[in-house]
């Protein structure tokens, strides 16, 4: 046998080669900044965008932010025009209200089944005019809200809702629900929007691409007993306090005690509460210091020079660009730094909080007598991984978010080919390296989609 | 004020401490975030348990009635150190300084040998007394003995300026 003949032996051994098509288009599953920054880069690009969100308005949890660090710009002010240029790009599909039912396929070629949650009111023939919401009976939780405020069955998400439609909660809606046979926004749209007969709808469409971008959740302080979240009303998370300090906020953008309905003196935050905790999280949630440093100077600048700061911290990490700089200006607006995290939180009848804590460079126990606390949660990975990590085939790191392919060398991508993460399902980070890495994973995305076709083993 | 010490039972003072501000020439001076590094080479440490930082942050905090009348403040040697070396241009040494002012002004007890410093430069115009000293064949000299010109007392006029001065703290 030449040397030929073997080669020609061996190439019939090996497995035989397929390739495969690669579409140019691409799934973004979360509408979030993360969601917002990817699609807008690839279509830009040229490809096509399906973008999937699973709440009726994208936006994720930068638009229930007040204000940014370290540049102190109105968080809303900098997300809205993106927002808008989704909602308007001619390469974008927004598919808002919409979960991720099945995916299958290989990279280059993904089959997506998504289903599309009916919200009673026709997207196209909503003039986002919010006539119904004032005629609703039932009032509900404001989710966008955190609960602080009651807004009606029928209701935008947001006040910054994109696409401007508004939603009707089947499980709150008279006649949803079958309670009653209730039309009152029927009546009162104009464009016929509301249909209550609206069912969900399943789409199918094709992909080359996927990134995965649906964030994290923020950990609630109610599991720490010590702290006292859930049972003193004056003890508030930060998240709750975003959108206090918001202008659209529940409190029009007054700093209240939610027990007396005053303002407050003495303003207590407690960093670390859930993460840095091998209770719960062990991990740091990256943002938690100077989310707190933030609030601090808002603080300031809302109740003025006479209101008492202080912050409960274990380490003080500002790392990022101009983020040491901040931390030099909450001090130098008489922000009170304490080091120590309190042990406990106890509250006298009439909302006074009692916080104990030991001061490490004092060696003094001190206690503090506060009007309100707030809890600098930290940022953690979301229950629906579990769910996503089987659909997507994409495994989850220790820490429970979803795992990069290499932490270092491979940060945009998934373990699983044509599968890229950005954000904060890959590891807690805050608005700045979320955006970056958002850029990075569309980068990595084009790199996939602008070949014609992929190869693939077939074994 | 809502802060105690439940250690010292203290309670902060915010007149005390807008009075030291007062006395300080920027607020850049207490922008301390407790690196330690000042206590860390602090010469007075060492042997008298001086902690810069520990006060600083004492100040910032308004507990400042103790640190008053405790004797520690006294035992800064004004070497400087701190002033020189802190990351954040602190000034442990500048607070202290002016933690004694109000301490003076308050007619806090102050230690001996400040006020003998202070009759010594009355009398002689120096802040340490002139003293003999040994040689190595053991034999105790004065000025007088090594031919060194003597040391002028200072003038009627230098005593009237001093006294005043001390009036005005």
């Amino acid at each position: 046998m030449n040397v030929e003949q073997t080669v020609q032996l061996l190439e019939n051994e090996l497995p035989s080669k397929r390739e495969t098509k690669v579409e140019k288009s691409v799934l973004v599953v979360g509408g979030g900044i993360t969601g917002i920054q990817v699609s807008l880069d690839l279509a830009n690009a040229g490809f096509k965008v399906y973008l999937v969100e699973k709440a009726p308005s994208i936006g994720g949890r930068m638009a229930q932010l007040h204000r940014i660090y370290p540049t102190l710009d109105n968080s809303i002010n900098l997300l809205m025009p993106k927002m808008v240029e989704v909602a308007e790009h001619p390469n974008i599909n927004l598919l808002t209200n919409t979960e991720i039912l099945e995916v299958n396929g290989v990279a280059g070629n993904y089959k997506v089944a998504v289903i599309k949650k009916p919200r009673y009111v026709d997207e196209n023939k909503c003039s986002g005019c919010g006539a119904c919401i004032d005629v609703c009976p039932i009032y509900v939780s404001d989710r966008f809200n955190e609960g602080l405020r009651q807004t009606r069955a029928i209701s935008f998400y947001s006040p910054y809702s994109v696409p401007k439609v508004t939603t009707i909660n089947s499980e709150q809606c008279l006649r949803l629900s079958g309670k009653e046979n209730c039309d009152k926004c029927l009546k009162a749209c104009e464009a016929n929007a509301i249909n209550f007969e609206q069912k969900q709808k399943t789409f199918n469409f094709n992909v080359g691409a996927i990134i995965i971008c649906v964030g994290a959740d923020v950990f609630d302080a109610s599991k720490m007993p010590e702290l006292g979240y859930g049972r003193f009303k004056n003890v508030i998370s930060n998240i709750e306090f975003e959108r206090v300090l918001d202008d659209y906020g529940p409190t029009g953008g007054k700093i209240l005690c939610p027990q007396s309905g005053k303002t407050p003196k003495t303003i207590v935050f407690i960093s670390c509460v859930g993460c840095r905790d091998k209770r719960f999280y062990q991990h740091c949630c990256n943002v938690g210091c100077m989310v707190n440093l933030k609030q601090a100077i808002t603080v300031r600048e809302k109740l003025g020079d006479d209101a008492e700061i202080y912050i409960c911290f274990n380490d003080m990490r500002a790392f990022g660009k101009g983020y040491e700089e901040f931390y030099e200006k909450a001090r130098s607006l008489g922000v009170n730094f304490l080091a120590g995290i309190p042990a406990e939180v106890r509250s006298s009848p009439d909302g006074t909080l009692y916080v104990g804590v030991y001061e490490k460079t004092l060696n003094r126990l001190l206690e503090l007598h506060a009007d309100l606390v707030v809890l600098t949660n930290g940022v953690i990975p979301r229950e629906e991984f579990a769910k996503l990590s089987e659909l997507f085939h994409v495994p989850r790191s220790t820490d429970g978010f979803l795992q990069e392919a290499h932490s270092k060398l491979q940060p945009f991508e998934s373990p699983v080919a044509g599968i890229f993460l950005a954000g904060t399902c890959q590891g807690p980070k805050g608005i700045s390296e979320s955006v970056a890495q958002a850029s990075g994973a569309a980068a990595k995305a084009m790199v996939l989609l602008s070949k014609r076709e992929r190869a693939i083993l077939n074994h | 004020m809502s802060l105690t010490d439940l250690t010292l039972m203290a309670k902060p003072n915010g007149e005390l401490y807008k009075k030291v501000l007062g006395k300080l020439a920027k607020t850049e001076l207490l922008e301390c975030f407790q690196c330690s590094k000042c206590t860390g080479g602090c010469t007075a440490f060492k042997l008298l348990e001086l902690i810069p930082h520990e006060i600083i942050k004492l100040v910032k905090l308004g507990f400042i009635e103790n640190l008053i009348e405790s004797g520690i403040i006294w035992t800064c040697v004004s070497c400087l150190q701190c002033t020189e070396r802190c990351p954040q241009r602190a000034s442990p040494y500048h607070v202290i300084t002016s933690l004694r002012n109000i301490a003076v002004e308050r007619q806090a007890k102050v230690p001996e040998a400040y006020l003998k410093a202070v009759s010594q430069i009355l009398e002689t115009g120096l802040m340490q007394p002139i003293e003999k000293v040994t040689t190595k064949k053991m034999e105790t000299v004065d000025r007088e003995k090594l031919n060194l010109p003597k040391i002028k007392y200072p003038s009627e006029e230098f005593k009237a300026i001093f006294l005043k001065a001390l009036e005005g703290i």
